[in-house]
């Protein structure tokens, strides 16, 4: 008993020890677990610590959902050197079904220790719900987030942006559907991109230089404007800044001086609700483009010239000093002189029209096709036969013999590579094309055409398909027709000087398509001259690229053309009876043949684009009275490049020009160009620098 | 390798003309109908409206690996032997082989044989893979598991020939069977064991958004799956050929047996 209880105390003090000695393990192996997981955390808390991201979304932190908006994302780096990708995502589709698609707009990133950096993107928030998310990554880690609600920031009316110091137009602010919001960004924040200014309806200039914008940044602005902006660009004392080379070329004409205006010209120019006590300064005007809209005598006060689609005013008086600053008719004048178009439906509206894609009618007529049934039957034949007669010969003989063995391995040993061959590199490469088909429609008196672009990648093997281009710059968005039937699928964006798309869907035998738009360079000036015979043409191309296959669509007639060169000027009388075919409303899209060497078959991705174009416009495309037009093909302004330069590259690119004709005994003005009004000065610039490089780079390519 | 004498056997039998040949010549013809039925009808325009790639290589890779399976099972019952080779009892009992290296013999020359048959359709299969555009690495692991696959088989074939013995209808039932039991009801059930769905998963539509085939489990799970049965009755085809020696009263007639041991 005494042992057994002896015994029981023992293993009771054993047990008791075996406890302690686990427990002591226990809180041993928790220590160092602890100290594994703060190891394993460190590097990320440490990282959170080292990159800041700072995002502004819009102008001034306001952007107006369903629009283009520019995105600054500042980020700052506390620790070492940072090489790495900046990412910014935004989510679109529709929530309630459940059809949500994230396009990731990335850049590469590098950043100095304690260093910060701005980078800028465009962006599409489709709407409020879903936030944008900016994350940093280096090597595969992600080292700082920010997440921008975006529900704090809109606004649901037009941006009116001004660039100014002091000025104050808040009474342009107008809460009503359609309505204003004035807006004040800082001109270093403009957008990069010209289509970061969809939300905006003008822009006002008042005391500031746009020489402190970047080169993208004004480029930018010209391109925003040549599509149908609105600039306007008031004048004061310090005129100096009207004569920098960048307004210079914007505006319709240069101030040479000042010239003082008394009250009594003033108030019966503007109103007599004008309270002027004192003469006022106002810019002297030397020649200039365009029109006056306003005069005091022999005075201008508010000229307005037309670039491309746009138009620039130029208010030779202070729109904010005396004593304009204080007059209750400054609203009525400026929406009197800005004239905004009526609001249109947001970029990627549902209820725009939908059409179809041409990519499939161009894929259809230029891609390679599968090796015949007839092939594979030729080389299946060939191979089982083989092997038959192989199985099947007598062997006779030592030497036959003893070759025997090899016939086994050496049939599918030299079969294999040739069936590699013949059905893979040599008849049906594997791997990715990229397919594009553009529509070119130089804006008159601009140095700038309209794209619009259909652009496709797909591949025949699984994998990434990384598209990397150059040329255009397009905005790039889903198509609409894939977005309303929630077909879209993710997409990458990169920005920046490499830019690609790619698809994160890696399904091979999968058209990703995408749609796009942009301004680009293409200076093609023309002019037809309605002469008693027929029209005579003068066309100058600028565009830096051949044109084939033009025709001249004029007054129930069409005239072939042929190519003209890069660089060319043709100056060519056609008469109707010689060189015309009698073309109809529905009929004149016959001249878009292809050109030569090219299939019949490619009349259907070019005609889908241009009747995509007309129905949008709610028109047939065919030129109405006094008007001509110009269609021909050129080459695809987005070009493949960099890891992608070797990808096969379906394209049309189709260039359509609409001009106004002349009276034939007109003189030979360029169709567009306003005339030059007399005036005491001289114009001597009308291009800035950075535009007649864009345009000698374009002719020179 | 080629110390081993059952090894050196299928290798001299890939060379000499045979059954076995002629039977795999036909299963060949099968994977080119095969083939010329599933070559894409319409032109890749097409395709990409439908948004479904041509499917050739999975029904390629389909058809290979039944062949394989169909063959090894029928290698492994012994109703088709390549010419100038003897049977796994043969083996065992007639020579003075250890059966662990019988037994490794037989599954490398199985391994042989499989890579044999897999070298035949190798035109084929590199035909459906130019069009169908799927990733080397998932063709690689749909073809290993169609040899690992054919391991099991054969096992599984000489298991039902050493269990069986010489009833040749028994025998060929009962194969046909394993063969229909595997592939349909249990691939039904178990979707990770079957080899059509294995291979669709790597090579048809199934692959959708996935980065790469490399990146999904099952592969692995089929190997193992595979390899763990194949371990069990490997071990099962041991226990039998051990049973067969003890339970042996008089010495085999193994003619030809010492011959091709001498040989190797």
């Amino acid at each position: 008993m005494f042992a057994n209880g002896d015994m029981v105390i023992w293993q009771g003090r054993c047990g008791r020890h075996r406890a302690c000695s686990v427990h002591s393990r226990l809180r041993r192996l928790a220590d160092v677990l602890l100290l594994l997981a703060l190891l394993c955390a460190l590097p990320r808390a440490m990282a959170g610590d080292v990159v800041d991201i700072a995002a502004m979304v819009g102008f001034t932190d306001t952007f107006q959902p369903g629009r283009w908006t520019p995105l600054s994302v500042t980020v700052t780096n506390h620790g070492g050197d940072l090489s790495g990708e900046l990412e910014v995502q935004v989510t679109g589709g529709d929530a309630l079904r459940g059809q949500l698609f994230v396009t990731s707009h990335r850049r590469e990133l590098e950043l100095h220790r304690d260093s910060r950096k701005t980078l800028q993107f465009t962006v599409f928030p489709q709407e409020l719900s879903h936030p944008l998310v900016i994350r940093v990554r280096s090597g595969g880690r992600e080292l700082a987030r920010a997440v921008v609600d975006l529900r704090t920031r809109f606004a649901a009316e037009r941006l009116l942006l001004v660039l100014s110091r002091d000025a104050d137009l808040d009474y342009l602010n107008d809460g009503a559907a359609g309505g204003l919001r004035v807006l004040y960004p800082h001109p270093e924040l403009l957008p990069a991109h010209w289509r970061g200014y969809d939300a905006v309806a003008a822009i006002v200039v008042h005391g500031v230089s746009l020489e402190r914008l970047s080169a993208s940044q004004f480029d930018a602005l010209h391109k925003w404007i040549a599509q149908g902006g609105i600039l306007a660009v008031s004048g004061g004392p310090d005129y100096a800044l009207l004569r920098s080379p960048r307004l210079g070329a914007l505006l319709p004409g240069v101030p040479v001086g000042m010239t003082r205006m008394d009250a009594g010209a003033l108030q019966s120019a503007f109103s007599a609700s004008l309270d002027v006590s004192r003469p006022v300064h106002v810019n002297r005007l030397g020649a200039f483009r365009g029109r006056a809209r306003l005069r005091a005598g022999a005075v201008e006060l508010i000229v307005e010239r037309t670039l491309g689609l746009g138009r620039v005013l130029y208010l030779t008086f202070d729109v904010a000093g005396y004593p304009f600053d204080r007059w209750n008719g400054m609203r009525e004048l400026w929406l009197d002189s800005l004239r905004l178009p009526p609001p249109t439906t947001a970029s990627l509206s549902a209820a725009k029209p939908v059409f179809e894609s041409p990519l499939p009618a161009l894929i259809r007529a230029e891609s390679t096709n599968f090796p015949s049934h007839a092939t594979v039957l030729f080389f299946l034949a060939l191979y089982l036969g083989l092997l038959l007669a192989g199985y099947r010969l007598p062997v006779r003989g030592k030497r036959s013999r003893r070759l025997a063995p090899l016939w086994s391995w050496a049939a599918p040993v030299l079969f294999a590579p040739a069936a590699w061959l013949l059905f893979g590199p040599a008849a049906f490469p594997r791997g990715a094309t990229a397919v594009a088909v553009a529509v070119i429609e130089p804006l008159p008196d601009s140095i700038y055409a309209r794209l619009a672009l259909d652009l496709g990648v797909y591949a025949n093997r699984s994998g990434a398909l990384r598209l990397e281009y150059r040329g255009a710059e397009p905005a790039l968005y889903p198509p609409r027709l894939a977005q309303r039937e929630g077909n879209v699928g993710d997409w990458v964006f990169g920005e920046g000087p490499r830019r690609f798309v790619e698809p994160r869907d890696r399904r091979r035998y999968v058209l990703h398509a995408l749609e796009g738009e942009d301004v680009i360079a293409f200076h093609l000036v023309a002019s037809v001259h309605n002469d008693a015979m027929g029209p005579r043409l003068v066309l100058d191309n600028a565009s830096g690229r051949p044109l084939e296959g033009l025709w001249l669509v004029f007054d129930g007639y069409a005239y072939e053309l042929g190519s003209i060169a890069a660089g060319a000027r043709v100056e060519r009388g056609l008469s109707r009876r010689t060189h015309g075919v009698e073309v109809g409303e529905a009929s004149w899209r016959r001249v878009l043949r292809p050109p030569p060497g090219i299939s019949v078959q490619m009349l259907a991705p070019t005609r889908i684009v241009l009747e995509r174009r007309s129905q949008v416009a709610g028109k047939s495309g065919y030129p109405g009275p006094g008007h001509a037009l110009l269609v021909g093909y050129s080459a695809s302004p987005l070009q493949p490049a960099g890891a992608s330069a070797g990808w096969p590259h379906r394209e049309r690119a189709l260039v359509a020009f609409q001009v106004a004709a002349l009276p034939g005994d007109a003189a030979a003005g360029e169709t567009g160009t306003g005339p030059l009004a007399a005036g005491n000065g001289i114009l001597e610039r009308t291009e800035s620098p950075r535009v007649r490089d864009a345009a000698g780079a374009a002719t020179a390519r | 390798m080629r110390s081993n004498p059952l090894v050196t056997e299928v290798l001299v039998g890939l060379t000499g003309r045979g059954k076995a040949q002629l039977d795999y010549l036909g299963l060949l013809l099968l994977q080119a109908v095969v083939l010329f039925l599933w070559w894409p009808k319409s032109g890749v325009a097409q395709m990409l409206e439908s948004q479904y790639g041509p499917r050739t290589l999975a029904a390629v890779v389909m058809a290979v690996g039944v062949a394989m399976a169909y063959l090894a099972l029928r290698a492994g019952a012994e109703e088709t032997l390549l010419p100038g080779q003897h049977g796994l009892r043969d083996w065992a009992l007639a020579t003075p082989l250890g059966l662990g290296r019988v037994l490794r013999g037989y599954l490398l020359g199985q391994l042989v044989h499989s890579l044999h048959l897999l070298a035949l359709s190798s035109p084929l299969l590199l035909m459906a893979f130019t069009v169908s555009g799927g990733e080397w690495a998932a063709l690689g692991w749909c073809m290993a598991a169609a040899l690992v696959q054919a391991l099991f088989y054969r096992l599984c074939g000489a298991i039902t020939h050493l269990a069986i013995g010489q009833h040749r209808a028994e025998s060929f039932f009962t194969v046909r069977a394993i063969l229909l039991l595997v592939y349909v009801p249990v691939g039904w059930l178990a979707p990770v064991t079957s080899h059509l769905v294995f291979t669709y998963r790597a090579l048809g539509e199934g692959v959708a958004a996935q980065p790469a085939f490399a990146a999904a489990p099952d592969r692995v799970v089929f190997l193992a799956a595979y390899a763990g049965l194949s371990v069990l009755a490997a071990l099962a085809v041991h226990r039998l050929l051990l049973r067969e020696q003890r339970g042996t009263a008089g010495p085999h007639d193994g003619a030809g047996v010492d011959e091709a041991v001498v040989a190797g």
